[in-house]
This record gives C-alpha cells, sequence and structure tokens, in this order.
C-alpha cells in the first residue's frame, strides 16, 4: 500500500469554556495558577489513515465531533493533542457557501477562494470554464452570490473544489442541499477522483445509504470518541442500532389495567414477541391512553421473523399489540406510515379497509398485523399506531404519532416517495 | 509571518484595491470619491482657517506658510493610521466567515486593512502635494522620501492592528476602546496644533510617542525641505519592529484558540 494521504493519530480537540470574557482575563493575569475554566472536549483520541485512492466515511449523530474532526483536517482548527500529516492539499466544503463574499459575482468568488487558498495567481482563470460548465449556473455564474439559492452556492463550491483537484476533498453535508441530479453529478465526480488514485475523499453525512455505497471505510464518532472504525457496511449498521434504540425510553408502563373479575370468557392472550420491538422514536408524539394500551409496535419479514431492518425487495409487515382497559365494542384500529421528511406514505384503518373487528372485555389483547408490500424505497419510516371508537373515528382509546422507526435498506433503485415501477421491460429485448 | 504574508501577497493587494473601488460601489461617479472627500477636507480647512481663523504657522525664518498643508501633512497620516488600527482591531471579528471555513493566516486580513489605508493615505498625500505647489510650496528632492515615514507609520498601524485584533478577538471591548482611545490620542500629538507651543519637557516626553516620529519627519521632509534629525530615524523605524514583534508573539500564542472563538 502507498504511503498515506492523511495520517493522523491522537487527535483531540479541547474548548475551554468561559462563563464570561473576563475569567479568561483573569486567568491570563494570574500566569495560568487560577483556573477559571470548564474543559470541552469536542474531539478526543482519534486516529484515521487515508490513502490515494480511498474514501473514508464518518458516521455519528449532530454534535458527535463530525465537523470538530472535518475543521481540524482542513486546517482551519488547530487539534489540541495528537497531529496529523497530510501530503498534499486540502479543500473541504464545510457548510454552506465555504465562505464565499455575498456582494462578489460567482466567477470573482471562484478568484477570491483560489487566492485565500494560497493558489498561484492565474489557477483559477485556468480553471474557470471547467467550473462554469460543471456548476451549471448559466447567468448566475456573474451575478452577485447574494442572490443565490443555497442550493445554487453549494453547486458553486462543488464544482470550485473539485476543479481545483486538491489531493484530499473533504465534503460534509452541504452536498445535500443540492437537488439530486446534481448530487449524483458531485458523487459520479468524486467517484473520478477516487478512481484516478491519485486523491483521497472524506465524506460526513447523515445520509448513511451514501457512505456504505460509496466508501472504502468508516468511522463512527460519538461523543467526540471513535466508537467504531472498519467496513463502512458494518460500521453504519452498528451505527444505525445505536441510534434508534437511544430513543429507547420503552414504552412508559402503565398502571395495571383493571382486569374485569371472573372472566372465563376472556380470550387467550395472543402471541406477542418478547425481543424486537422498535423502540420509541424521538419524533414521537404520544397522546394520553384513553383506555387502550400498546404493548408493542414491531415489522416482520416475509417469513415472520421479528427484524429492524426490511429489505427493500422483501414484503414483511407492521404489527402492534395493545390491551383494552375498558370494554370495547367494534373499534377501529388504523395506522399511518410516513417517511422521513413527514409525507404519510399511507393512511388506512380497519374501517375503510372493510375489516370486521370484534367487542373486547377489559384486560383483552390483540395484535394488529398490516401486511406490507414491497415497494417503500431505501431509508427511515415512521409508525403511527391509534385506535378510536367505531362512532367516532377522532375520538382515540391510544394514539401515537409517529412514534416507532424502522429502516428498509438494500439497493435504491428510484428516488420519490415509494416505487411503483418494477424494472422496465424493453421492446427490443423482449 | 512575514513569509506567509508573502505568499498571500496577491490576495492582500487584490483585497485592498477592491475595497477602495467597492467603498463607494453603487455611487454615480464611484472611484472619484476618493479624490472628492480629501479634497473637500483641504479646501474646507483651507477657506476657515485662511479667512475666518486667518491662521498661519511662524514656521521657518518667519516665512508665512499657509496652515492648510501643515494640518493636513499631518492629519492624513493620522486619519490613514486610524483606519488601519480600527479596521485591523475588527479584522478577524468581521472575517470569521473566511477563518472559519478556509486555512488562511490570520494576518492576511489585517495587512489587506492597512494595506487599504496606506493607498488612499498615498493618494491623499499625492493631492496634498499638487495643492501645496500653488501655495508657495517648492518642490525639492525631500519629497521623494515622503512615502518613507508614511509606510513606516503604516507598519505601525499593522502591528497595532494584529494586536489589538488578536485580542479583540478574546475581549470584544477593545475594539470600542480603541475607538475612543484614537479620538483622544489625536491631540496628543502635533497635528492640529504647532509644536513650538508646548513646553520643552512636554516635547521630551512626546519625542517616544510612537507617532511622533513619523509626523516629525513628515514635516521636516515637505516644508522645511530638510533631513529629520538622526533621533526621529530611528523611532520611527524602532517602533513599528518592536510593535510588530510583540503582536507576532501575541498572536503565535494565542492563534490555536482565536478559530475557537471567532
Amino acid at each position: 500500500m502507498s504511503e498515506p494521504l492523511v495520517r493522523a493519530w491522537g487527535l483531540g480537540k479541547r474548548y475551554k469554556l468561559y462563563d464570561n470574557p473576563y475569567a479568561r482575563l483573569v486567568e491570563w493575569a494570574s500566569f495560568g495558577s487560577t483556573i477559571r475554566h470548564r474543559d470541552f472536549w469536542a474531539l478526543r483520541d482519534v486516529a484515521l489513515e487515508l490513502c490515494r485512492g480511498e474514501c473514508l466515511g464518518i458516521v455519528g449523530r449532530n454534535g458527535a465531533g463530525k465537523s470538530t474532526l472535518l475543521r481540524l483536517l482542513s486546517g482551519t482548527l488547530r487539534p489540541t493533542t495528537g497531529d496529523y500529516q497530510i501530503s498534499g492539499q486540502v479543500f473541504s466544503l464545510l457548510e454552506l457557501g465555504t465562505g464565499f463574499n455575498a456582494e462578489l459575482t460567482g466567477r470573482a468568488n471562484v478568484q477570491q477562494t483560489a487566492q485565500l487558498l494560497g493558489l498561484p495567481p492565474d489557477y483559477a482563470s485556468q480553471h474557470m470554464g471547467e467550473i462554469e460548465e460543471f456548476a451549471d449556473l448559466g447567468d448566475f455564474f456573474d451575478r452577485p452570490v447574494r442572490i443565490y439559492s443555497s442550493g445554487m452556492s453549494v453547486r458553486l463550491a462543488f464544482s470550485m473544489f473539485a476543479a481545483f483537484e486538491p489531493e484530499v476533498l473533504i465534503v460534509d453535508e452541504a452536498l445535500a442541499v443540492g437537488d439530486a441530479s446534481f448530487q449524483r453529478k458531485c458523487y459520479r465526480r468524486m467517484e473520478e477522483m477516487i478512481g484516478s488514485g491519485r486523491h483521497g475523499v472524506i465524506i460526513a453525512a447523515h445520509d448513511t445509504g451514501s457512505i456504505t455505497k460509496f466508501c472504502d471505510k468508516a468511522i463512527w464518532l460519538d461523543g467526540g470518541q471513535m466508537r467504531m472504525s472498519g467496513v463502512p457496511g458494518e460500521v453504519v449498521q452498528a451505527y444505525l442500532r445505536e441510534l434508534l434504540l437511544s430513543g429507547a425510553q420503552t414504552a412508559p408502563a402503565a398502571s395495571a389495567p383493571p382486569v374485569k373479575e371472573a372472566s372465563n370468557e376472556l380470550r387467550p392472550a395472543p402471541k406477542i414477541p418478547t425481543d424486537g420491538m422498535l423502540p420509541r422514536s424521538r419524533a414521537a408524539v404520544v397522546y394520553p391512553s384513553r383506555g387502550a394500551e400498546l404493548l408493542g409496535v414491531w415489522v416482520e419479514d416475509s417469513g415472520g421473523r421479528v427484524v429492524q431492518t426490511l429489505n427493500i425487495d422483501e414484503p414483511g409487515s407492521i404489527c402492534y399489540a395493545l390491551r383494552f382497559a375498558i370494554p370495547q365494542e367494534n373499534p377501529v384500529f388504523g395506522t399511518r406510515v410516513t417517511n422521513i421528511r413527514g409525507d404519510p406514505l399511507v393512511v388506512t384503518n380497519t374501517q375503510v379497509q372493510g375489516v370486521s373487528v370484534g367487542c373486547y372485555h377489559a384486560g383483552e389483547s390483540e395484535v394488529v398485523r398490516w401486511p406490507l408490500r414491497p415497494g417503500l424505497g431505501v431509508g427511515d419510516y415512521f409508525i403511527s399506531c391509534g385506535c378510536s371508537l367505531r362512532d367516532d373515528p377522532q375520538q382515540f382509546l391510544l394514539r401515537e404519532v409517529d412514534a416507532y422507526q424502522f429502516t428498509v435498506t438494500g439497493t435504491p433503485r428510484c428516488w420519490g416517495v415509494c416505487n411503483l415501477l418494477d424494472a422496465p421491460q424493453l421492446s427490443s429485448r423482449a | 509571518m512575514t513569509t506567509s504574508l508573502y505568499r498571500y501577497r496577491g490576495f492582500i493587494w487584490h483585497r485592498a484595491t477592491t475595497d477602495i473601488r467597492n467603498r463607494y460601489a453603487g455611487t454615480g461617479i464611484g472611484v472619484l470619491w476618493n479624490l472628492i472627500h480629501p479634497i473637500a477636507l483641504i479646501i474646507t480647512y483651507s477657506l476657515v482657517f485662511s479667512t475666518i481663523m486667518a491662521a498661519r504657522i511662524d514656521h521657518m525664518e518667519g516665512k508665512k506658510l499657509p496652515y492648510v498643508v501643515y494640518l493636513c501633512s499631518g492629519l492624513f497620516p493620522w486619519l490613514a493610521l486610524n483606519e488601519s488600527i480600527i479596521a485591523g482591531c475588527n479584522a478577524f471579528v468581521a472575517n470569521a466567515n473566511y477563518l472559519r471555513k478556509l486555512p488562511v493566516p490570520e494576518q492576511v486580513f489585517v495587512a489587506s486593512a492597512a494595506m487599504s489605508a496606506t493607498l488612499t493615505l498615498l493618494l491623499n498625500f499625492a493631492l496634498l502635494l499638487l495643492i501645496a505647489v500653488p501655495l508657495n510650496f517648492t518642490p525639492t528632492r525631500y519629497w521623494l522620501l515622503l512615502p518613507l515615514p508614511l509606510i513606516a507609520l503604516q507598519a505601525l498601524g499593522f502591528g497595532v492592528g494584529l494586536l489589538l485584533g488578536t485580542l479583540n478577538v478574546f475581549f470584544r471591548d477593545i475594539a470600542q476602546w480603541t475607538a475612543v482611545t484614537l479620538q483622544i490620542g489625536m491631540w496628543t500629538v502635533p497635528i492640529v496644533y504647532a509644536a513650538k507651543i508646548l513646553p520643552p519637557w512636554v516635547l521630551s516626553v512626546l519625542a517616544w510617542h510612537p507617532v511622533m516620529p513619523a509626523i516629525e519627519t513628515v514635516r521636516h521632509l515637505l516644508m522645511d525641505g530638510t533631513l529629520p534629525p538622526a533621533h526621529d530615524w530611528v523611532g520611527m523605524l524602532a517602533w513599528p519592529i518592536v510593535i510588530g514583534i510583540i503582536a507576532d508573539l501575541v498572536l503565535r500564542k494565542l492563534r490555536a484558540e482565536i478559530r475557537d472563538l471567532v
């Protein structure tokens, strides 16, 4: 293996937190004998290596230290501990706009950024055509950046950095702002850079799909520390699992329902899996229970096994179990599936589906199983559950909105909210 | 510090010139405003002091010289110094956008602020010389040396701006204090008044004033047509060097934290 392009060891970044600026003055005046600050370690003991032709992905929640790490590597922050070596130039597309001057035109900003990066004077001019073409901003290229949309700024920034051909290109969430076709173009460009074997790319993203697909290795940052490093698929999966579990205060233990005495009429309790319940999502809106208690929500694959993630091609079921605290006649069970943007993909209930529902004694339980056809795209989905009165569907016995989260994985074959189309047939190939 | 300034010379120059060009962006006559401001200043002062207040400076050999040249030869350098220091003081905070995102050496922003003030100063001074000729000043070869004290003074402005700009990141009150101090500071140097009206002991203290040697040098070269005494040369060069070294040390010490805070 060739000499690594980027090598970092023991990287740590400490911020000193002062209650007010004059606490710092006191500290200075005492030549360090009084300490008036608290240390905050945004990053601790991170080591990484990137070779030419490699792509490194960084995953982690907000505040896990991703941006700090990227800013350290791009030289805008200095590490408190450890150090790093980079053979060659690093450019990073951090946050939006990347230090554009809003009053200058796109073209002038490219010139200025090249100068700010210490590139030779005519460097920007040589690459201007290429940048203009890639950014595809039309007339806007010669208009002030002030009037750009955020997507346009990112297009300009990416085009510029890609054209300057740094040895190491760092990209954070910024790309997510661009439209899909431009994102695709960016990824293609990065693929070329990686493929040429001369460059290395570092990506930090919430969009774990692109990391699995794109990177050769990945690290997972958690609370400023390296939780895991290795094969992207494994790291991403471990990260996602943790992310799902962390919302996991398990559903609040409701007080024991007043079970109706002497009920030999009670149906036998349905079988509820003991393991693998979906954790409550962070986005959950849970209304107070008014006579029914949710016992758990889970997802089953086509074989009826409880799973946390579904494959894109596989049918499955969304299931929930609930127990009635008071007797109920013909209640309505409903569910809703939304994607991460909040688009409802399906909202339905037993009434509109024409499913007959019987009567329940207090203390009886029910498992509602909604078969799910394949068709959801790769991504995260929220499940809402509800149970309401037959005569007044707005009277909820139980209502938990966007309360449970599950993931569909696989190789994406479409954009959009869901996939209704199979692979096309071509007459010439028939 | 000097190597990175040299490496970024293109950017510093570019920013300084665009700053001057853009200062009056959107106005009808644009760049010309850069000339109109000093001309208006010179005209006002000469009208006020030649007719209303009739001030003349008894400068050399009893020759009466127009006060306006005396005033402007001190006022222009002072205003430029003022601008360098204040802009330098705010340079890091104002350019936080760049500092947060690009690995640019910090001092570049202070340097471009000082450069833009210097260019304005040189322009204003050229104008002053043009006006001085009809007012009975004969150009001498000493006039060719005039850029020296002006640039030395601006080097001082860069050093002070860098020092205060660094500290201002940590204590944002500094920019305000600086503005106030500079306003008072103008009256500690003989700009508006003549040095001769001061008692000798004040003059001997003033010799240690960082701005004094350069202003004195300007006056010697421009008004008297003589070389200034050696102590002015020494002071004029020593101050910027000393302050520059201090600013460099402070910046080195605090550099790691500047970007955490801007």
